[in-house]
């Protein structure tokens, strides 16, 4: 198994997992709040897109959020609550979407060469590699569409198909 | 970089996360239930750590859950609630910290292990165990997998603070 398929398949299952969360909801399901300081899915799916970025730059291609949009999903925003200014959800799961084909598909190619530095704008930089950088990204990613799963079963709850 | 450098930096990321959202917290808090049908602490904790077995077993290495524990834990198993079967929290945490070491240790020291076939796991068949054809398809499964499920934990740890300022 190569390195490029290594991360295709850690790709495709955090695009699943996000795909399954956000099924048959509309906008306002995605403010929906959890007990405590946890955030809702629609900072949570804008905060993986803002980071999805960050891989799309490191190789090279066009990126889908505007800094505006990094500053509101970015480390360390603000949660966004029901009366909050926010991106639609439909917008960001068509982001979310666009970046995972651009990234499967560059995948995909190949001989990547996955010791290439990684460039030194970016929104943020987590590795010297461009395999060091994919390989931070897709954990830290992967750890927020864990987060997902109990937001989608609130939203459940809330639509009265839930079992509590 | 190799195979082996991509599953080491996910694991660690992994148990750093991991360590971060258990720290503190009780073996009571750890069978707050979120509204819905998501599972409680104790099961994702005992659920990590018995795929996790399954990797160590996959990688020819020592094992440290019973067959028993890991029934409680498998892929489908029952939710756990507070007075059901299950592992104390105490010991779930120690095994989380044994099988990262061990796993941690195999992934950086053996460079070419991941290229062997996976020994296999046919009495308990843990996790991705018997699914995989390679060890480096278990490992890739396996830690993409936790991952997910090391995020569940974080919304379960705001619960219990939450419980703690009632």
């Amino acid at each position: 198994m190569e390195l490029s398929q290594i991360f295709s398949l850690i790709f495709a299952r955090n695009q699943s997992g996000i795909e399954a969360s956000y099924d048959g909801f509309e906008h306002a399901d995605s403010v929906l709040q959890l007990p405590g300081r946890s955030n809702c899915m629609n900072w949570v799916l804008g905060h993986i897109a803002v980071y999805r970025d960050a891989m799309l730059a490191a190789i090279g291609q066009n990126t889908y959020m505007s800094s505006g949009d990094s500053i509101m999903y970015g480390y360390g925003s603000q949660p966004i609550y029901e009366d909050s200014s926010c991106l639609d959800v439909g917008r960001l799961i068509k982001v979310l979407d666009g970046g995972y084909g651009v990234l499967n598909e560059w995948l995909e190619h190949n001989h990547l060469d996955f010791t290439m530095i990684t460039p030194g704008e970016l929104y943020v930089r987590k590795g010297d590699t461009i395999g060091e950088h994919l390989a931070h990204l897709l954990a830290h990613e992967a750890i927020h569409v864990g987060e997902l799963n109990a937001l989608r079963e609130l939203a459940l709850v809330r639509l009265g198909k839930g079992w509590k | 970089m190799k195979q082996n450098d991509i599953f080491a930096t996910i694991l660690r990321r992994n148990q750093e996360s991991l360590l971060k959202a258990i720290e503190g917290l009780s073996h009571s808090e750890m069978f707050l239930q979120l509204p819905g049908q998501g599972n409680c602490m104790n099961w994702i904790l005992g659920h990590i750590a018995s795929y996790r077995d399954g990797m160590l077993v996959d990688s020819g290495l020592r094992s440290y859950m019973r067959p028993d524990e890991v029934q409680v834990y498998a892929g489908g198993s029952a939710p756990i609630k507070a007075g059901d079967i299950c592992v104390d929290s105490t010991r779930l945490s120690e095994l989380l910290v044994l099988t990262f070491a061990d796993l941690i240790f195999w992934i950086e020291t053996e460079r070419n292990g991941l290229h062997q076939k996976p020994v296999g796991d046919i009495k308990d068949n843990i996790g991705y165990s018997g699914v995989c054809s390679t060890l480096i398809e278990h490992y890739a499964q396996n830690i993409g997998h936790e991952s997910i499920h090391v995020g569940e934990l974080n919304p379960l740890r705001e619960l219990a603070l939450q419980m703690r300022m009632k």
